[in-house]
């Protein structure tokens, strides 16, 4: 299936900003491995990658708005069920760990995690519009 | 809601990817509306009733319950 101008964009915007994302990602853990860089400095370096980050909601909100009122349904109702998805489950988790010694999450899952059930619900909400 | 998309489309020999090229919409937008998954807007109902230059009440029935 063809790809739709807004849909060219956002892939072409998406690739700038991840590889923005890879560089800031790799320049500043190569930084901070290399220099003795004092404590807010630090700070600073950490936040650079999620500069980019930042950047992709413009790009989702944009192409969201290209798209028609079916497809951003779709698009809108999958994340929500993404987000609900791991609210919950780290919601439960954290219930979990208040009685057990599992090992806590690292948040870095959170937006993966939120990608990837979202990801799987669209395949699901897309089959109710089919 | 009920509608006519089905007929009016068969009457003018349209795929539902030619009305969404009308309309300016997918073609798994035309197909959720024919078969009444969602209901349309007011204004891509204005626009798919203009495609048949009829009158938006010819082409959708809110009353009317979904086959």
């Amino acid at each position: 299936m063809a790809m739709t101008p807004a849909a060219k964009t956002y892939m072409r915007r998406m690739l700038v900003i991840f590889t923005l994302y890879t560089v800031l990602l790799f320049g500043a853990v190569w930084t901070d491995n290399t220099f003795e860089l004092a404590q807010p400095v630090r700070i600073i370096l950490s936040l650079l990658p999620v500069l980019p980050v930042i950047a992709c909601i413009g790009a989702i909100i944009a192409f969201v708005r290209a798209m028609d009122e079916v497809q951003a349904r779709i698009v809108l109702e999958s994340a929500l069920i993404g987000a609900i998805i791991v609210a919950i489950a780290s919601f439960t988790y954290g219930m979990l760990r208040g009685v057990t010694d599992w090992p806590g999450i690292y948040e870095f899952w959170y937006l993966p995690a939120f990608i990837g059930v979202s990801g799987v619900a669209k395949l699901f909400v897309k089959r109710r519009y089919q | 809601m009920k509608n006519r998309i089905r007929v009016l489309r068969a009457e003018r020999r349209w795929s539902q990817a030619d009305l969404g090229e009308r309309v300016g919409v997918s073609r798994q937008a035309i197909n959720a509306v024919e078969t009444s998954k969602h209901d349309p807007s007011l204004s891509l109902a204005f626009k798919i009733a203009e495609a048949f230059e009829a009158r938006i009440e010819d082409v959708f029935d809110p009353h009317g319950e979904p086959d």
